[in-house]
């Protein structure tokens, strides 16, 4: 972190170490479900907080920590949905009609980029997987969450972390989800 | 079928597939494509390169049968006790 660049309390590299500590049993027994549940739980945010941090750097430099607050949930996976649906470089055109004319919009701004990236590719499902993942264990009583589904949403977690502390949060497709999700909030 | 037959080809013949509608769809068709197979046992989880194989596949062949559908894929482990 740059000198004089504020702390984040939400730092994804917290919430990792708070779902590491619930997944990681102490003298051989397993933990309890409810700890499991927490760790998908926290998984989500990991990855929902390091978009978000993300894509207000890129809006708002100094001043993320304020603007992060403009962002929400909603736009961020409708913002996914959009790059997984008219990103992909096979996308096919959706065509010049009237009502299509947003689609459009946004396939032409990712075929100039010469497509969304597979590892994009595979953040934006992680973000929707994690969510969907993150309500089942939030909310659902019926479905089981084991502390192995646990380490294994927790790992994609630190996927999208690492890809959104890379590089290439610089490119141009990376970019134009960012620009998504602000349109989106 | 065919997402069963690619998932097969990546992780084995005991993976299951399941297709669903997610429950908060939105305006844009979205499917929710359960993937069950066994994890690689003493507590460890699925690598990433095995999760994002699994995606690539089912988002290869989402986008050919259903091109205006968004795929999102969910592992669930076989053999999960909880």
């Amino acid at each position: 972190m740059p000198k004089g660049t504020p702390e984040d309390p939400l730092d994804p590299r917290f919430l990792i170490e708070h779902a590491e500590r619930l997944t990681t049993s102490e003298g051989g027994g397993r933990p309890p479900t409810i700890d499991s549940r927490r760790a998908a739980s926290a998984a989500y945010y990991v990855a929902y907080h390091a978009t978000t941090r993300g894509v207000a750097q890129f809006l708002f430099d100094a001043g993320w920590l304020h603007g992060v607050r403009l962002l929400s949930h909603g736009a961020v996976i409708d913002a996914t949905r959009m790059v997984s649906r008219l990103g992909p470089a096979t996308a096919p055109d959706p065509g010049a009609a009237p009502e299509r004319t947003r689609e459009r919009a946004v396939w032409s701004v990712f075929q100039a980029a010469g497509g969304a990236s597979a590892d994009l590719l595979d953040v934006m499902e992680a973000l929707r997987s994690l969510k969907v993942e993150r309500e089942i264990a939030d909310y659902d009583r019926t479905q089981a969450v084991s502390r192995t589904a646990a380490q294994n949403l927790l790992e994609q977690a630190k996927a999208v972390l690492v890809f959104f502390e890379s590089k290439r949060v610089d490119d141009a497709d990376t970019r134009a989800f960012f620009a998504l999700a602000a349109l989106k909030a | 079928m065919k997402i069963l037959e690619s998932v097969r080809g990546l992780v084995g013949g005991d993976a299951e597939v399941d297709v669903g509608r997610l429950d908060d769809s939105t305006d844009q068709e979205e499917v929710l494509v359960q993937v069950t197979l066994a994890d690689p046992g003493e507590d460890r989880t699925w690598d990433q390169e095995t999760t994002n194989a699994i995606r690539t596949a089912v988002r290869e062949v989402t986008a050919e049968i259903l091109p205006s559908a968004v795929a999102t894929t969910r592992l669930v482990s076989s053999n999960e006790d909880a």
